[in-house]
């Protein structure tokens, strides 16, 4: 490799991390922490079953479901100020990324609810606890754990899914990055380390996803 | 007084009529047996004693306390709940708990008991169906028999006034009866209210003092153990 490169390279690499750092982990971070909320209220909503909020979280989640979450960033951030609703691009980036990832975490919460077998909720009962004293000590704890290894996969995903933020301004890594190639026409080069730095990201997180897997099993068979 | 009386329970699952008009009584003390083929709605039974499953129509009086049985509240079932302790058939251990914190955990959330206290509690019901040693380790590492102990210390540390069991040994390989029994028979003989679901026609026999026998969801008998097995003769092997 040419040294012209490798100075473009090792340039580069500080200001590609650097937008990492401060954009793409905490834009991950703050939306998928977001959506850990919304997607378990959601679920615990039509686990029990409550009417009419029931519909609106089905509703929420096939809207959600349905359409492309590039067209949800655009009609938030280029589509909304339209009708006077002008959001910051990284606030938006949050807003559309905590709910998007919220509709399908959802699901994958509400499939693991419903997996909790029903004789820990009835032995819930007849030990005196009440439903929500039952959700949070018994069902929600053994949901998590079946429900972690499906949402260690979508916070993965999300690390990557942020660089759509990019097509709405939000100046994270790949913005950066072809920042930089439009400067120095070297596409392949450039790409490829960006694409490394995101690898080096979600290394980190599936070493973390083992050990939380880990923590969880303390009670499952050996 | 009764302890317990169920007036007029009824109860259809899936369109069909399940129990229609069951009518019984157990006073303090009792250990009552409830024999019937399978399918008749013992289980049934049970769970709408307990309301974990809501009658079609039917009273009953908790200790001189009366509940429409139709249409009781969340509240107020969880304040019947609180005098009784159930035994499942399947153990339903908290998964996620420990030995001892199956026990504590109604103790400490449901009825406010100080953990100290919760956890001195714990010990003396698991020194009494003899899993002391057990008190760390998770459900998933216990047999069946020690499992189903764990669940009767747990139904037992409230100190119910009534504790129903629901086939408490049908799920346990037939190695593993006898340790469950022997506790039931202890608990029995130390004046416990209990209402006992099984098959174990011998340990019915030896154990209970009044045995109720379901047929097409109605009560077919209702009558003191000794004169029970005397009518039947001796035919001891499980099922009619
Ligand atoms: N959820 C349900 N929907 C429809 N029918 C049901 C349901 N649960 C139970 N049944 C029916 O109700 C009847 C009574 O069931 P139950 O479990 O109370 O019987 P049981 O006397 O406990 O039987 P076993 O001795 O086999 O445990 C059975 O015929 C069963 O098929
Ligand atoms: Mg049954």
């Amino acid at each position: 490799m040419s040294e012209r490169l490798w100075g473009i390279l090792i340039d580069s690499f500080p200001k590609i991390l650097i937008p990492g750092l401060t954009l793409t982990i905490p834009l991950t971070a703050i939306s998928f922490a977001l959506a850990m909320i919304l997607a378990l209220i959601v679920a615990l909503i039509q686990f029990a079953g409550v009417r009419f909020l029931k519909d609106l979280c089905r509703f929420y989640i096939w809207i959600i479901r349905g359409t492309p979450l590039l067209v949800q960033l655009y009609i938030v951030f280029f589509g909304l100020p339209g009708i006077g609703i002008i959001i910051d691009p990284f606030p938006c980036a949050i807003l559309v990324f905590a709910f998007n990832e919220g509709a399908y975490s959802a699901e994958t919460i509400r499939a693991a609810l419903e997996a909790v077998p029903r004789g820990q909720i009835e032995a819930g009962y007849c030990v005196g606890m009440n439903w929500f004293q039952i959700m949070r000590r018994i069902v929600i704890p053994q949901a998590l754990r079946t429900a972690f290894p499906p949402l260690s996969n979508s916070l993965i995903a999300m690390v990557k899914d942020t660089s759509l933020a990019a097509n709405i301004t939000v100046a994270e890594m790949l913005m950066s990055t072809q920042r930089i190639v439009a400067r120095t026409y070297e596409p392949l080069a450039l790409y490829l380390e960006v694409g490394l730095i995101y690898l080096l990201f979600c290394t980190v997180l599936t070493k973390l996803q083992h050990v939380g897997e880990q923590r969880l099993n303390t009670y499952v068979a050996s | 007084m009764s302890l317990l009386e169920v007036r007029n329970l009824s109860k259809a699952l899936g369109g069909q009529t399940v129990l229609s008009d069951i009518s019984l009584s157990v006073e303090p003390g009792d250990c009552v047996a409830i024999l019937g083929p399978s399918g008749v709605g013992k289980t049934t039974l049970l769970r709408c004693l307990n309301l974990l499953e809501r009658a079609d129509a039917g009273e009953l009086i908790l200790d001189g306390v009366s509940h429409d049985l139709k249409h009781i509240r969340p509240k107020e079932a969880a304040a019947i709940r609180m005098h009784t302790g159930f035994v499942f058939q399947e153990f339903n251990l908290f998964l996620n708990k420990t030995v001892l914190e199956n026990i504590t955990e109604g103790l400490i959330v449901a009825r406010k008991m100080s953990r100290a206290d919760a956890v001195q509690r714990a010990e003396e019901v698991l020194r009494h169906v003899g899993l002391l040693d057990k008190r760390d380790v998770y459900p998933v590492s216990l047999s069946g028999g020690q499992k189903q102990r764990v669940g009767i210390a747990r139904a037992l540390a409230a100190k119910p006034q009534i504790l129903y069991f629901d086939e408490p040994t049908s799920a346990l390989d037939p190695e593993l009866t006898g340790e469950v029994l022997s506790v039931m028979r202890d608990l029995a003989q130390d004046g416990m209210t209990m209402v006992i679901v099984t098959h174990e026609i011998s340990f019915a026999r030896d154990v209970s003092n009044r045995v109720i026998t379901l047929r097409d969801g109605r009560v077919e008998t209702d009558t003191d153990t000794q004169t029970y097995f005397t009518q039947k003769g001796v035919t001891v092997n499980g099922d009619r």
